[in-house]
């Protein structure tokens, strides 16, 4: 990489002067404020106990929460668990709870963003869910009130794919032969945030499938790539190998399951 | 980069930026700001738009990427009316309709204070894929897939209707009619001899997965919910009754040895044959249907029995009932005296399965409060699953005779069952403990206990076996999940956050009786932690820093103790992010993030050993078959806006992505899969207010990607424009 030429003195400060032109331009011309989104240009916090007086149902369980147990608080040390995420409420209150002036994260992922940075760079890949594009909610996902975000996990009525089977109906079977990392969960396979691989998989190459299927070689058979579930293994794949990943045409087809062959092969 | 000449230069932009920042201080206003020339807000609204972009290269891969329309896209953005309908009464509208993007939502919602709500709606929008294969260097092949619309259109239909009277049993009742229509890549790709490379060094075949291939998606899930609920003392009661119905057709088309037939006689596999003549070309579309209904009811309990502790209990019941359908004709193009003729070649054919779950589940919960500070919930969950299923299929088989080119088909019966039964229990442990100034401390464990039994045999005919290969496994999994953190508000200047966490599983399967011998156990770790901190050295200048550190490892043992534990994955993960957020001015904001990640998944490579030569075989190193999996970027974005008048306002977005995971040189012994693209994007947008009741937006943008991955064969790259005007209703 090499400078361009034409990044001068002169450039830097044109530049700089033309900065500082919009910065006075700006300042005397117009008496408002702007911020980056998802803040509320001109308001101040009024604390969680302010929002419980209209959304009881929102905050009811809210303390023993995911995002509750962190007791977020301002400056003063009043509690702004809700204004964490949906911004200062005080415009909000004051003309009575109108949807324009407080953030509402179910529409935009910005409010999130704001602590998972490391979600809007996933997001921002090649293989995603459509959340930027504004198609898909982290709330579709995340029970971001209740007392875990992340649904099925822990001592939960629910199961673990619940969340993605919900829109991936034909992936939640049940088939007749199952792969048993159905059972670890869809993540145990796909990056649901995003991924630099097609199809948000972890991995692009059978190094996906070899985390879990990589067989000890032998003295005897050294060099050989065994890959196997539960039968005896020991099957030498190395060939199959070379030609792609585990999951090609007339491989393991059937990733999440099969209904006629008990190794996923269709 | 000439670092003598730019040292300078990087000096005086540290010097105006330091000057900039400082300057701001002077220029900002006090909180909370004046806002006599603020833009307004509008509560109810329509916003009409139309964006039209200009894409030269892969249009395709544009629509994918950035999941926008490469026609010109238009209509009602955004429709909003709220209506009072009496004094206590709301109607609420809301609507979208963008033509050409295929995004589509009508909405109505009416409120009745101390009655409840109703509601009803349709949305659908359409997600965008390119259909690509893969590209082998060697020969720069490439595999276009034929021209496909590839979309699929994500519509839901809902009615809504819930009534909460003062003091009496609350009722919630939905429906929602979900589909998924369209047609969509898959990454289960066929094989090709067009690579370049010689078919007379065995082991080393020539064939590389990479010919594109799709799925046609025909899915439609029904659900309706039934929720009463009613607080009588302190006890709050809900049951919800739940059915819901799935009717799924998908099909995928796949396409193998494309453009190939071998030749008649076919020569000897040693004879240098061109790619033309090295395989013969199948066809195949595979068709699942899955038809089921499932019932299921919930009953919840939630007792407050002191201000300071809380009983929560649970119960489930899911009755799942299942008809999975399918068929699989495959041919294969095969070579005759007569020329080449279509074969089916193992199909199959009619299958016709019947898959039955039942699902019972129990939960019991403790939330109390020992001291004002510290808040604990104690949890116990458990589960008994139970799956059955039976087949049948007919699998379709053919001989060719080769001087005649006559095709008999041959079909044999098979049959199949599967059966499994779990039982699981969960405990779980939630801490909370605020006592400290200022600080929060968490911890979060569950380990999730599973035992279970599994019967299956492989498909068998019943007219000539009374079994196929059978299996009987026991099952016995752990699974750990834990985190511990904290939440440390120093002032207003400083906050830290700070978590480590881990998940330890481990997953055995023994056989026994007929399964005897089998085994398969695997263990897994993946240990780390994230730390985000807040610096706001000034007012008007943030920086947030997030770092997340993960290592996994797992090992996997066969048949005991003749094949014992192996390491098989080793990964490890650092993710660093960073958002800047700067307001110089009350009239300036600039907010900038960027991510880095390092991420790398071992698995065979480094100790893969050598393949030993035969005769014929020349001998390499399984290392070269499969390198580490790479999966780094970089991404970053920028985002700056001020106030250009009293009525406008400007906008700048810049965005930038790369990842540089290729490994070209693989494809002598493998097929290069890992992702290396470069995308920049910049768009400038103005917002201007017309008037009180009328706002307008007008953005110029500019798109490019560059993909080696595919040998350029996805890039893109063109200017995007668009218009929209807010009007206030």
């Amino acid at each position: 990489m090499s400078t361009p030429r034409h990044w001068t003195k002169s450039t830097v400060i044109f530049a700089g002067a033309a900065a500082w032109g919009l910065l006075f331009v700006s300042c005397t011309v117009a008496d408002r404020t702007i911020v980056a989104p998802p803040q509320v240009a001109g308001a101040g916090f009024v604390g969680s106990k302010k929002c419980l007086e209209c959304h009881e149902e929102q905050s009811a369980h809210f303390a023993g929460s995911t995002h509750g147990r962190l007791a977020l608080k301002d400056a003063k040390g009043q509690e702004i668990g809700c204004e964490s995420c949906h911004g200062p409420g005080s415009m909000h209150v004051k003309v009575g709870g109108s949807k324009a002036t407080i953030v509402n994260p179910g529409k935009s992922p910005e409010a999130c963003f704001q602590c998972h940075l490391d979600k809007r760079g996933e997001f921002s890949l090649p293989s995603t869910h459509p959340v930027l594009a504004g198609k898909v909610t982290c709330v579709d996902c995340h029970d971001v009130h209740a007392e875990s975000a992340v649904r099925g996990t822990g001592a939960s009525l629910e199961g673990v794919n619940e969340t993605c089977t919900k829109c991936h109906t034909a992936q939640k079977g049940p088939y007749v032969y199952e792969h048993g990392a159905m059972k670890e969960g869809c993540i145990s396979c796909h990056n649901p945030h995003g991924s630099v691989n097609q199809k948000m998989l972890v991995s692009r190459d059978a190094n996906l499938c070899l985390r879990c299927h990589l067989e000890a070689p032998t003295i005897a058979n050294a060099g050989q790539i065994n890959a196997s579930a539960v039968d005896v293994g020991l099957s030498n794949h190395n060939a199959r190998m070379m030609q792609g990943t585990c999951w090609s045409a007339n491989c393991h087809e059937a990733p999440h399951g099969s209904n006629t062959n008990n190794h996923l092969r269709r | 980069m000439h670092a003598s000449s730019f040292l300078p230069r990087r000096g005086a932009a540290v010097l105006a930026g330091l000057t900039l920042a400082l300057g701001g201080v002077g220029l900002r206003a006090d909180t909370p700001a004046k806002q006599a020339d603020a833009f307004p807000t509008f509560d109810n609204y329509i916003q009409i738009g139309v964006q039209a972009p200009s894409i030269d290269r892969n249009e395709a891969a544009f629509q994918q990427r950035t999941g926008q329309s490469k026609t010109t896209s238009g209509g009602i953005e955004a429709y909003h009316q709220a209506k009072d309908l009496g004094s206590d009464t709301t109607l609420t509208m809301d609507g979208r309709a963008l033509g050409g993007a295929e995004d589509y939502l009508a909405q109505f919602n009416l409120a009745k204070t101390d009655l409840g709500t109703f509601e009803v709606g349709y949305k659908t929008f359409r997600t965008f894929y390119d259909g690509v294969g893969g590209f082998f260097p060697l020969d720069k092949k490439w595999n276009a897939m034929n021209p496909q619309d590839l979309h699929v259109d994500r519509g839901q239909f809902w009615v809504k209707a819930t009534v909460k009277r003062p003091n009496t049993p609350e009722f919630e009742f939905s429906y929602t009619d979900s589909s998924r229509d369209g047609k969509k890549d898959s990454l289960i790709w066929g094989d090709s001899d067009y690579t370049g490379l010689p078919n007379n060094v065995p082991p080393i075949s020539q064939v590389r997965k990479m010919v594109p291939s799709y799925r046609k998606l025909d899915e439609r899930s029904q659900n309706f919910e039934a929720t009463v609920r009613h607080s009588v003392g302190n006890t709050t009661y809900s049951l919800t009754y739940v059915h819901e119905k799935t009717d799924d057709n998908d099909i995928r088309y796949g396409n193998r040895f494309p453009g190939e037939v071998k030749p008649y006689p076919t020569p000897a596999a040693t004879v240098l044959l061109t790619p033309d003549k090295m395989n013969s070309e199948i066809d195949y579309s595979e068709t699942d249907g899955v038809n089921s209904k499932m019932d299921g009811i919930t009953g919840k309990t939630e007792t407050t029995i002191t201000d300071k502790i809380k009983l929560s209990t649970g119960f489930g019941y899911q009755d799942l009932d299942a008809t999975l359908t399918g068929d699989r004709p495959i041919n294969t193009l095969t070579p005759t005296a007569v020329g080449p003729v279509w074969a089916p070649s193992d199909n199959f054919l009619n299958l016709l399965a019947d898959s039955k779950v039942k699902v019972f589940s129990g939960l019991v919960a403790l939330d109390f409060k020992p001291a004002p500070a510290f808040q604990a919930r104690v949890a116990v969950s458990g589960e008994d699953k139970r799956t059955a299923s039976t087949g049948s299929f007919t699998s379709v088989g053919s001989s060719v005779n080769a001087t005649t080119g006559v095709v008999t088909v041959t079909q044999t019966p098979q049959v199949m069952f599967s059966r499994i039964k779990e039982k699981s229990l969960t405990p779980e442990v939630q801490l909370s403990y605020t006592g400290f100034r200022n600080t929060t401390f968490y911890f979060n464990g569950s380990k999730q206990l599973l035992d279970g039994d599994e019967r299956y045999t492989t498909p068998y005919n019943p007219n000539t076996a009374s079994n196929g290969t059978l299996a009987n496994n026991t099952m016995d999994d752990s699974h750990l999940n834990a985190n511990l953190g904290f939440n440390w508000a120093q002032s207003s200047v400083f906050n830290l956050r700070g978590e480590v966490f881990r998940k330890d599983h481990s997953n055995r399967s023994i056989g026994y009786n007929a399964g005897l011998g089998s085994s398969y156990v695997l263990g897994y770790k993946f240990d780390g932690f994230k730390v985000t901190a807040t610096v706001k050295p000034l007012a008007q200048l943030a920086f947030t820093t997030r770092y997340i550190y993960q290592k996994g490892t797992a090992d996997v043992a066969g048949v005991q103790p003749l094949f014992p534990t192996y390491d098989s994955m080793d990964a490890e993960n650092h993710m660093f992010g960073e958002t800047i957020d700067w307001n110089p001015t009350r009239q300036v904001y600039v907010q900038a993030n960027a991510n880095v990640v390092f991420n790398v998944l071992k698995t065979l490579n480094g100790r893969g050993g050598i393949a030993v030569g035969t005769g014929t075989n020349a001998s390499y190193s399984a290392d070269t078959v499969l390198r580490n999996s790479n999966n780094n970027y970089v991404s970053g974005s920028i985002v700056t806006g001020a106030v250009l008048s009293k009525e406008d306002n400007l906008e700048v977005r810049i965005s930038y992505y790369k990842s540089d995971n290729y490994n070209p040189e693989v494809a002598v012994l493998s097929m290069p899969y890992g992702a290396a693209v470069k995308e920049a994007s910049v768009s400038v947008g103005l917002k201007h207010k017309f008037s009180e009741r009328m706002i307008g937006n007008a953005r110029v943008g500019f798109y490019d990607s560059k993909n080696d991955t595919t040998g350029g064969n996805t890039n893109y790259h063109g200017p995007l424009a668009y218009l929209s005007l807010d009007y206030a209703l």
